[in-house]
């Protein structure tokens, strides 16, 4: 069976499975095991994308619209998987997919095969030669293995022209890298690929991707040290910031990191690591002891090398816009923080961004607490609700009936709890937090309820609600239970479901800011592009910058929303999250968001005391001396005439 | 056909650049000069560089030579790239702008002015996109 005659087949099954491809977004969560379901044993064995759930999705797409024809390594991929249904449990809890029927499609595609149109792909000399350096099965020139990296390192239409290597150590990537150099062809790394699936559907598809050449899949650099004496953690490029942060728990220390999926090294490489702990504990360049870094030409460094150029250097100016990494990070010795016992979260609730903004600043400024963050009411309902249509109804509660459109987030010790007590109105509590993360569906049920509607007719309907009489009655009211939050996942799962709630870590707050297993929740079936950067932590330049992002994406016909902000050197400066949502499979909007990214970086650009995000990336592992001080002070139009001819060029780059 | 960055096609191009571009409209009368770094070129592995200098539009000097000059020869930019992203460059899969965000070339001078120059620069490229060129 040829692979149109698969595409043409009337199937409600294959199509079901054919929209969950398209719909994924690839958030990475299926390569963490965060549920403690353990992972896809097809994954864990053979080590490339094409293995995993998430390049299974790609697979199916690309095999559907003709553009993967059948190999020998795509009926391995297809035998290997057991259909064990870790993926579904994984993939349901964050973004309400069921990879399995992408498995289950592919594995009948290759069934109904007819053996003479399977083909094997020729090792050519290249492949040999990268055989050689990193080992006979973890280097491939097969498309079956290539295109599970469309839409992070690779567009989907970039064809085969491309070898994917898996290496293990430095010194492998030095010699991939250099092997690659003197033969001038080109290399990209990959960590687990989340930042550039944000990118894939933008008009920077292009310009961060690799066109053609070797794709170092980092995955397989596990190495994991703890030293728990001089409180560091050594970590291979191919560690998550989950990976992490459990070997750090199991020392009572933390890691800073960003979330769960997101590899450590990669990530430092990218944006530092911009974490709620900042404001006390710094960045990625504060946070990090030593690099071992790889160069354009595979020469190994480390950052702590007496003789090499400094490091540690970069500028802020607007020319110097660089969309791919410089330098491969290989390994990182990170710093690691002590867990305070009478560590808590406390979220104080704001109608007004300036008031939330007024108080966040106040504490970031006073050191009080010990993670901060500023989020808006969109991403808290997205991260505690289940499914994208309670999170959604659950905002509408939030905002409308309980006046509550922002919150400060704040983690705190006994002492710092009490300064935060005395100077909030009104705080939730986690007794409280717990009851709404078990409690979202019941209280999604009473909207337009005569309780909600006499609420929201409170003058003070936060304080009513969370500090007044009527938060025992809602505590008792919403009847928070495991059992409640897991009757909204498929009927299937609700077991397992029931058990996972009942786990203490899914209403711990604090283990839940440390792992941060929920942000990627906020790619439920649909795609979102970041916005924003960093500021000058003053509250009007932070209340413009919102208001123009927000007139952009009104203009553009976009849902959008604050995510967070958060503080580093103690107030001084802010980094604003600000996203734009958009169905990632209607061109019409894929359309209107590339419009919007280039407004809004022009009208950024015009900004005093502000970097966009464009400029922070890549820069993750630069001192933030560098990047922040002085701050740009805005381009003059002739600047800005000639940033929009590069902005038409790297479009089509 | 020619074989690209031989004295064939540096002549082409000179041809090429003097008789089809304007120097007000395509080149701007834009007064510069560059250097073009080509490395790694098969199969030896040599370098060459292309020296490219224009005064209110017009071209003035085009010239190769076998080695890097970027230390030796006073020029505004310096452009430095293996062969095989200038042949990307050349046959207009990639632009400059689009290497230099990659990393696949490294630049030396005021990028600013540089960027100011890049619609004349196109211009020379779909120049040079018309040789009939062996690569």
């Amino acid at each position: 069976m040829t692979t149109q005659k698969v595409v043409t087949v009337k199937n409600k099954k294959l199509e079901d499975a054919v929209m969950t491809a398209r719909l994924a977004t690839h958030c990475g969560m299926c390569k963490v095991d965060f549920l403690e379901t353990g992972l896809c044993p097809s994954g864990v064995e053979h080590g490339f994308a094409a293995y995993w759930p998430e390049g299974k999705m790609e697979i199916l797409k690309a095999l559907h619209d003709g553009r993967l024809q059948p190999t020998e390594t795509l009926v391995e991929i297809a035998e290997s998987c057991t259909l064990c249904g870790v993926c579904d449990r994984q993939c349901h809890f964050i973004t309400h997919l069921r990879p399995q029927k992408v498995c289950e499609a592919i594995k009948e595609y290759v069934d109904h095969a007819d053996k003479e149109d399977i083909t094997t792909i020729p090792e050519d000399d290249t492949l040999h030669d990268l055989r050689a350096l990193v080992g006979e099965q973890w280097a491939s020139n097969d498309p079956a293995i290539i295109v599970a990296y469309a839409k992070t390192v690779i567009t989907e239409n970039a064809g085969s022209n491309f070898y994917v290597v898996m290496p293990e150590t430095t010194e492998e990537v030095a010699a991939v890298v250099k092997f690659a150099s003197t033969r001038n062809i080109p290399c990209m790394p990959r960590g687990n690929g989340t930042l550039l699936s944000l990118f894939a559907d933008t008009l920077l598809a292009k310009a961060i991707s690799l066109e053609k050449g070797i794709i170092l899949d980092l995955k397989r650099m596990k190495k994991l040290q703890i030293d728990a004496k001089n409180q560091t953690a050594t970590v291979g490029a191919g560690i998550s910031s989950y990976e992490l942060q459990e070997a750090a728990h199991k020392h009572g220390m933390r890691a800073l990191v960003a979330e769960a999926s997101a590899h450590v090294c990669p990530n430092i490489a990218t944006f530092g690591i911009i974490s709620p702990w900042g404001n006390n504990w710094g960045g990625g360049p504060e946070n990090y002891i030593d690099l071992t870094l790889v160069d354009a030409k595979g020469i190994a460094t480390h950052s702590s090398d007496q003789d090499i150029a400094n490091p540690y250097t970069t500028n802020n100016k607007f020319t110097n816009l660089t969309l791919t990494p410089s330098k491969i990070i290989t390994e990182a010795t990170v710093k690691l923080h002590p867990i305070l016992k009478d560590e808590e979260a406390l979220f104080v609730p704001f109608e007004r961004l300036e008031d939330a903004l007024e108080f966040a600043l106040l504490l970031a400024t006073r050191k009080i607490g010990l993670s901060l963050t500023l989020m808006s009411s969109k991403y808290l309902s997205e991260f505690i609700c289940p499914t994208n249509e309670i999170a959604d109804e659950f905002d509408i509660i939030l905002k409308n009936d309980l006046k509550l459109h922002y919150i400060v987030d704040v983690i705190v010790d006994k002492y710092s709890k009490k300064s935060v007590e005395e100077l909030a109105e009104v705080v939730i509590d986690e007794p409280m937090l717990q009851t709404l993360i078990l409690g979202s569906p019941t209280l999604v049920s009473l909207k337009d309820s005569e309780l909600l509607k006499a609420l929201s007719k409170e003058k003070k309907p936060l304080k009513a609600v969370f500090a007044g009489p009527l938060r025992k009655h809602l505590m008792a009211g919403l009847d928070p239970s495991p059992k409640q939050v897991a009757r909204m996942f498929d009927k299937d799962m609700q077991p397992f479901f029931e058990k996972l709630y009942a786990k203490p870590e899914m209403t711990d707050v604090v283990w839940l800011h440390d792992y941060r297993i929920l942000p990627s929740r906020l790619m439920r079936q649909k795609m979102f592009l970041l916005r924003g950067g960093y500021l000058v932590a003053d509250k009007q330049k932070i209340m413009d910058l919102t208001t123009m992002l927000d007139e952009v994406a009104i203009k553009y016909h976009l849902e959008h929303a604050l995510g967070f902000i958060v503080f580093i050197n103690h107030g001084r400066f802010a980094f604003l999250e600000y996203d734009y949502y958009f169905n990632h499979l209607d061109p019409d909007a894929r359309n209107r968001l590339n419009q919007s990214v280039v407004e809004t970086l022009q009208r950024e650009l015009r900004m005093k005391d502000f970097l966009p995000v464009e400029y922070v990336v890549h820069k993750g592992m630069f001192r933030k001396e560098q990047l922040l001080y002085p701050m740009p002070q805005g381009l003059s139009d002739e600047e800005l005439k000639v940033l929009g001819e590069m902005i038409r060029t790297v479009a089509g780059a | 056909m020619v074989k690209f960055l031989s004295p064939e096609w540096v002549d082409r191009a000179k041809e090429l650049i003097v008789k089809e571009l304007d120097p007000v409209k395509d080149l701007k009368s834009a007064t510069t000069s560059f250097i073009l770094v080509i490395t790694n070129i098969p199969p030896s592995g040599g370098t060459r560089s292309v020296y490219v200098s224009v005064a209110d539009g017009r071209l003035v000097d085009m010239l190769m030579e076998e080695r890097d000059i970027s230390s030796g020869k006073k020029a505004e930019f310096v452009v430095q790239g293996n062969y095989d992203t200038f042949v990307q460059i050349v046959q207009g899969k990639m632009s400059i702008i689009g290497a230099l965000l990659k990393g696949r070339v490294e630049f030396k001078g005021s990028t600013i002015k540089a960027l100011m120059f890049q619609q004349p620069i196109e211009k020379i490229n779909e120049c040079l996109r018309k040789i009939s060129t062996e690569f």
